[in-house]
């Protein structure tokens, strides 16, 4: 790190200016699609730091599914990624060169590829800018929280985010601002996708929740009309269930919640909740998504809740990321070994110590 | 408080992680003791070293009782004056020579939905 002479105390900052721009790319890989966004970000120093200001996208690439390939589509294909992000670059007239900083977030099933972590680093060309993130369930429910704007609408009140993707739930409780309480569950909207000619096609080892017979179905077989109403049902009531804070066994994929209060507002987001919107979608449905959505929407406001919709739904999801805080340690530091330096790329988890001798369990984490 | 730590920073798929300490109140032994037992506890049966950042100015002392007075085995690394935010992600860069200063970079993530809902 030879721009580390530069410093000389610990509040000087690196660089001088006092305004700067950077343009930053996200990467959003998903269970079901992917995208790309690019935006430019103002950034303004402060004391030893410098912090956003303002945030314009520049260009949003339309939503593609996901490119699975493979034998049980076991593999991202690492290719069509990238002509992805070379597409966005040429249409946001922007070269590679330019883009400062970025997030690359593999999220839900997509995880659980063999190359998730070979695909995580794809943007290595971008000279180490970038940090690359497999969210885990936790880190996915707060982003979901806070992409769809349920952390600012609970300003003043309760709100619930129900985040349908398509392998997982995230369920995410703000109150005032805050993200309180956290799950993700095992549904989501394309645990079971259909051939071109409406038989089943590929199935996530997770949909053997919902059929009648704990089995998944065979590739090719045939579902009736009965068959798919009552998955999709259980599928909702799962949800409905994760709500109530209820035990789901198998379907619980971190300890749950407690009982959302029917004054309280539900929040949707997730790929799936833009079929209520009657968005027409860019990718064509041959998925649970659509009856999953409405099934949902209608058993949870059967059960008295206030719903709302995201504005973005599918896009609830992040923009990239600021990269230009560079701060100093040194007034009283401790290593014990200093070869465990330099770390990249450690994501930071705040905790506060109280008065009492307590952490508050009431922060964010994943 | 060892439950707290381990549920809320360990979720199994994620390697090292770092602690941001917003340390509020005085610093007495009793509660420093308290607050590393508690995070030995939390960390216990990962094999990740300590990673500890303080907003206040108290870095080396807690990062010497961990050493000195627990014991502990794990490595550790505490560095204060630090003030991050939720989903910062943190480059730790080699210690300084001259000056024992660690530069520290954060990175954000930002989210494209700062509006609230129509």
């Amino acid at each position: 790190m030879s721009e580390s002479r530069r410093f000389t105390s610990a509040d000087r900052a690196l660089v001088e200016s006092d305004i700067i721009e950077v343009l930053t790319l996200g990467l959003d890989i998903g269970s079901a699609t992917s995208h790309v966004s690019i935006s430019r970000l103002t950034m303004v120093r402060g004391h030893n730091r410098y912090t956003v200001s303002s945030t314009e996208v520049v260009y949003q690439s339309p939503v593609m599914k996901t490119p699975f390939g493979g034998e049980g589509r076991a593999f991202i294909v690492r290719t069509e990624l990238e002509s992805m992000i070379d597409d966005s670059l040429l249409k946001a007239n922007v070269n590679r060169d330019d883009i400062e900083s970025g997030v690359v977030i593999l999220t839900g099933n997509a995880l659980r590829r063999h190359n998730a972590r070979q695909i995580a680093d794809l943007l290595a060309s971008f000279s180490g800018k970038f940090i690359s993130i497999s969210a885990g369930d936790r880190l996915e429910s707060t982003m979901a929280a806070y992409g769809s704007g349920t952390v600012q609408e609970s300003v003043g009140g309760d709100c619930l985010n129900v985040d349908i993707g398509g392998g997982t739930t995230k369920i995410t409780r703000c109150v005032n601002g805050k993200v309180t309480e956290l799950t993700a569950i095992e549904v989501g909207g394309r645990i079971l996708q259909f051939t071109d000619w409406g038989q089943v096609g590929h199935a996530e080892p997770n949909f053997r929740l919902y059929t009648a017979n704990n089995q998944l179905p065979e590739y090719g077989s045939g579902l009736s009309e009965d068959e798919l109403e009552q998955i999709i049902d259980r599928m909702a009531q799962t949800v409905l269930g994760a709500i109530q804070g209820r035990e789901l066994g198998d379907a619980q994929r971190l300890d749950r919640i407690t009982e959302f209060p029917k004054s309280g507002t539900v929040v949707l987001s997730g790929g799936v909740s833009q079929w209520i919107m009657n968005i027409e979608p860019s990718v064509e449905c041959d998925d649970l998504g659509q009856r999953l959505a409405f099934r949902t929407r209608d058993l949870l406001q059967e059960a008295g809740y206030t719903i709302k919709i995201a504005n973005d739904p599918i896009r609830a999801t992040v923009l990239g990321a600021s990269q230009q805080r560079m701060q100093v340690s040194g007034n009283t530091v401790y290593i014990s070994d200093e070869r465990l330096l330099p770390i990249r790329n450690a994501p930071v988890s705040l905790v506060q110590y109280l008065q009492r001798i307590s952490i508050n369990r009431q922060l964010p984490s994943w | 408080m060892s439950d707290s730590v381990s549920k809320a920073l360990f979720n199994g798929d994620h390697g090292l992680r770092v602690l941001g300490i917003d340390w509020l109140g005085s610093l007495t032994y009793s509660r420093a003791d308290a607050f590393c037992h508690g995070v030995i506890q939390g960390l216990k049966g990962l094999n990740t070293p300590i990673t500890l950042l303080f907003k206040q100015d108290i870095a080396g002392l807690i990062g010497i009782h961990f050493i000195e007075e627990l014991g502990c085995q794990k490595p550790v690394i505490c560095l204060d004056g630090l003030d991050q935010v939720d989903f910062d992600f943190v480059d730790i860069g080699e210690v300084i020579n001259q000056t024992g200063l660690v530069p520290v970079v954060a990175k954000s993530i930002l989210f494209n939905s700062g509006s609230k809902l129509s």
